[in-house]
């Protein structure tokens, strides 16, 4: 029924109006992820085809504990802020509606504090000679003495900082799927509140937990900017090796930065694969 | 009930604290005189403020960063928009194939498509590595799936395709009629992607390093590199950056609050999609608490 | 006089049939409605008239003038969807005068003014869409298309988005501007209630073909097959088999009868025991009543089947459920396919 009359004669000249977008795609966005895969299977010269540079990757044991180390902030830094969002967007669901908005509305707006500021925000406050260290230290209290903000605590406290919101905004309307009737019907047939939400409130909420799970996670991985910033290449992570390997000005190795590359966006697909996975799983009812 | 509540407020308020902090912190830092040990600032002043607006090289990178912006943007509006009507139009077989082309930035992010694009274009005929212009190519893929959404929704909320051919069995030629009817009807729409899109790129760090760093000096990369100097000063440079950006995402929160634009959302939109669709809505959500209560 | 004819027009999508070999015609004047179930082919038919679906065989001409490759803004169509389609940033007036102004015509001014004026929007002519009803805006769109005075003019459904009240109300209106203006018009439904209203000539259609055309009542007293008979008029359809076993007796010849539900008549008592020759008598169990106003509608339980009855309220008291009753099968009300 869409298909709107007009012959494939009427239509040439109109296609050429789709030039321009055909070479903007193809030129930044499909061309650089080709190139890319395409570099990851040359050698250090560029010109010769080989597997060396996945072999080096994998055997090395300084990129897989980038790998790994990248791989564990994300889940962590994903599994807690999903934990705290689920708990705190429910407490907000339980105000009215005009408080619910301004607490959306804080939430938010910190979304947008990431990156280069957020690293900065958490260097002048929890620093080595941050405002908060400090002070904990002047008042003689020792919860900051072993913190050090440029270690895997200190990035898992930042990324964590840039997940809440996130997750917060994804979780939120889930919860608005839960209709009230539901609660109701299912007191009035006699279940606690606890059979609840084992049977019908989480398993109605689950497809946006998994989905924003997945989300964060990706995120985080993907998360080059804060920790470049937090902890420049003092830490192992895989953004940062990539960033070193194809744009630092000491030795670059493009090809092995292109299969580092590849390992990651590998990461990022198999995010979305399982929450499509599990997303099929719990709800049968969603095609 | 009573009880539940108290839990509720101790919940949200410690969350609220948890993000307000390293704002508030970062505030007060760019306006005191000395804050090493107190639990506020002792004194007060604005003269980090007013060391930054004395800065020409702040106002260069701003002036940079505008210009990449808004070049970006409209470079975006003019090719996404004919295309995406045309192949809404014309060429309904072809949709999902731009769907899926207009959201696959969203699965990649910038670190990556910066390996590639330095690949391309560090040397050879097309070496732009280090200029403006192939941060324009990268941030008009970055910001695609923004684009995308808001003009295919704009289109399918005045029902573009009646729309067009009732104009056309009125008389009109499709030029005239997509300048008559279409254009003017989801323009509108299309400003909160275009807001949606200043308030990311003014933030993008990763590609703007990587790709072009200090010879284009962008307010990111201005920002990093006063990093080390002086905290005071990089404090007023945030709060600066950050108010910007927070005009931006007020616009947004107003228009979206106007009209209804995240009908996408309700529409039954598939795996990933949906995630895409919903990480998509993450700065301009607030409009569901409304949208939720109806 | 012949305005439009449709010849010989097929159409698939991705192998599917779903305009199969359509013919029809319309004279001057004429309200014709092709009637269906959704996924029949009648908005597809509908908008190959106007130019927005290409057709693969047949033609189509608008007063002896072949139309069946011409672009929609030159066929001098209009065209009502069932969404409106109205352009949200114009106002009323400029919506109604948008056709004149591409066309470059005169009198722009009055001639909507007369035409807001028949459709009785006088006073609203700056108001912007979303500030009108769903009626008032289907007015407009009417407004819209026939302002142009349109060789023909194509009706998509175009009330199926209102409450049943308004839809009522406008079916009336387009029939009488319909009329007044002499206008040329095919109305697309699902409804046939909507298509008895309205229509001087009703096509029924099924999987892509017309199945029967004629005016309602027509087609209400004698459809002409098994699927109009059930579509159009609530018969009772049965096959001859159960019909047999119903009535005891094998004088019909067929595969299947039908009767609608308002022929077969409710006896008790002394006035059913003689079976004449022309008739024949089956006896059931009420089921259900539904009252529905002026009308008793019965479900009535008998060895075979459920058989709806319909009865006139006037006089006649209501029968409940459990009872025992007799049905009256008159011969001539018995369609045999």
């Amino acid at each position: 029924m869409k298909n709107f009359a007009a012959s494939i004669k009427g239509k040439s000249p109109v296609m050429v109006l789709l030039i321009p977008f055909v070479i903007l795609a193809v030129g930044f966005e499909l061309g650089p992820l080709l190139a890319m895969i395409q570099n990851s299977f040359l050698e250090d010269d560029g010109r010769t085809f080989s597997f060396v540079q996945y072999m080096t990757v994998l055997q090395s044991k300084f990129y897989l504990t980038a790998i790994k180390n990248s791989l564990l902030i994300s889940l962590f830094s994903a599994t807690i802020a999903i934990l705290l969002a689920v708990i705190s967007a429910y407490s907000i669901t339980r105000f009215s509606a005009r408080v619910q908005e301004r607490f959306l509305s804080i939430s938010n707006m910190t979304s947008n504090f990431e990156g280069i500021p957020l690293a900065f925000s958490y260097i002048i406050l929890l620093g080595n000679n941050g405002l908060f260290t400090l002070l904990f230290s002047k008042m003689g209290l020792d919860l900051f003495a072993d913190f050090n903000l440029y270690s895997w605590t200190g990035l898992i406290l930042v990324y964590v900082y840039f997940q809440i919101p996130l997750a917060i905004l994804l979780i939120y309307p889930a919860y608005h799927g839960l209709k009230e009737e539901w609660r109701s019907a299912s007191a009035l047939l006699g279940a606690t509140s606890a059979m609840y939400w084992v049977k019908i409130g989480i398993p109605v909420l689950l497809p946006a937990i998994v989905g924003t799970f997945s989300i964060l996670f990706a995120n985080a991985m993907g998360a080059y900017a804060t920790a470049y910033a937090l902890v420049g290449s003092n830490y192992n992570l895989l953004s940062l090796q990539i960033a070193a390997l194809v744009a630092s000005d000491v030795v670059l190795k493009p090809q092995l930065g292109s299969a580092l590359g590849v390992f990651l966006a590998g990461t990022m697909i198999a995010a979305m694969l399982f929450n499509e996975k599990m997303m099929r799983k719990v709800r049968r009812d969603l095609k | 009930m009573k009880k539940g509540m108290i839990w509720h407020k101790s919940v949200v308020t410690l969350l609220i604290l948890y993000l307000l902090i390293p704002l508030v912190g970062t505030f007060l830092f760019s306006v005191a005189v000395e804050w090493d040990s107190s639990i506020l600032p002792e004194s007060l002043t604005l003269q980090w403020y007013h060391e930054l607006f004395q800065d020409p090289r702040f106002y260069d990178a701003l002036n940079r960063t505008l210009f990449i912006i808004a070049m970006t943007v409209a470079l975006s509006l003019a090719i996404m928009i004919p295309t995406i009507f045309l192949v809404v139009v014309y060429f309904p077989e072809w949709e999902r194939f731009l769907q899926g082309l207009a959201m696959l930035p969203y699965g990649i992010p910038p670190i990556i498509g910066a390996v590639g694009l330095l690949k391309i274009y560090s040397s050879g005929n097309l070496s732009l590595v280090g200029t403006p212009w192939i941060l324009i190519g990268a941030y008009f893929v970055i910001i695609m799936p923004f684009m995308y959404q808001g003009i295919r929704n704009s289109l399918r909320t005045v029902n573009a395709i009646e729309l067009i051919q009732t104009a056309e069995l009125l008389g009109a030629t499709r030029r005239k009629a997509f300048i008559k009817v279409i254009l003017p009807n989801i323009l509108p729409g299309v400003i909160v992607s275009i807001l949606l899109s200043f308030a990311m790129l003014f933030g993008e760090f990763t590609l703007a390093n990587l790709l072009v760093g200090g010879r284009y000096e962008t307010i990111q990369i201005y920002l990093y590199q006063k990093f080390e100097k002086s905290g005071h000063l990089t404090s007023a440079i945030v709060i600066t950056y950050y108010l910007i950006i927070l005009l931006l995402t007020w616009g947004v929160f107003k228009i979206t609050h106007a009209r209804n634009l995240s009908i996408f959302i309700s529409q039954k939109l598939k795996g990933i999609g949906r995630i895409i669709a919903s990480a998509i809505l993450r700065r301009s959500y607030t409009v569901h608490v409304r949208e939720g209560k109806r | 006089m012949t305005c439009v004819s449709i010849k010989e027009v097929s159409k698939s999508y991705q192998k599917q049939k779903v305009l199969d070999k359509i013919s029809l015609s319309l004279k001057k004047g004429e309200l014709a409605t092709l009637l269906g179930q959704s996924g029949c082919g009648k908005s597809t038919l509908l908008r190959s008239v106007a130019g927005l679906t290409e057709i693969d065989e047949g033609s189509i001409y608008l007063e002896e003038k072949e139309i069946t490759s011409l672009p929609p803004r030159e066929r001098e169509v209009g065209m009502v969807f069932q969404s409106y389609a109205l352009f949200p940033n114009m106002n009323v007036f400029e919506n109604v005068a948008f056709g004149l102004k591409m066309r470059k015509m005169d009198r722009v001014k009055e001639r909507v003014s007369d035409m807001l004026e028949l459709v009785g929007l006088t006073g609203k002519e700056n108001a912007y869409p979303h500030e009108l009803s769903g009626g008032q805006q289907q007015r407009v769109a009417l407004a819209r298309s026939l302002v142009m005075q349109p060789r023909v003019l194509l009706l998509d459904e175009p009330l199926s988005a209102l409450d049943a009240k308004i839809r009522k109300n406008l079916q009336n209106e387009i029939k009488r501007i319909q009329k007044e203006l002499n206008i040329t018009a095919i109305f697309v439904t699902h409804d046939q209630e909507e298509a008895m209203t309205i229509s001087d000539t009703i096509h029924i259609m099924q999987e892509g073909k017309i199945v029967q055309s004629g005016t309602p009542a027509e087609i209400y007293t004698t459809p002409q097959n098994p699927f109009v008979a059930r579509f159009i008029g609530n018969y009772n359809v049965i096959s001859m088999q159960d019909f047999y076993q119903l009535v005891g007796n094998h004088s019909l010849r067929g595969n299947e009868m039908a009767i609608r539900p308002e022929m077969i008549q409710i006896c008790d008592g002394s006035d059913c025991d003689g079976e004449e020759v022309d008739e024949w008598i089956a006896g059931g169990t009420i089921a259900q009543v539904f009252m529905t106003g002026n009308v008793l509608r019965y479900e009535i339980d008998t060895s075979v089947a459920v058989i709806r009855v319909d009865e006139l309220h006037a006089g006649n008291r209501v029968r409940i459920p459990g009872e025992e009753v007799r049905l009256r099968f008159p011969r001539s009300a018995c369609l045999v396919y």
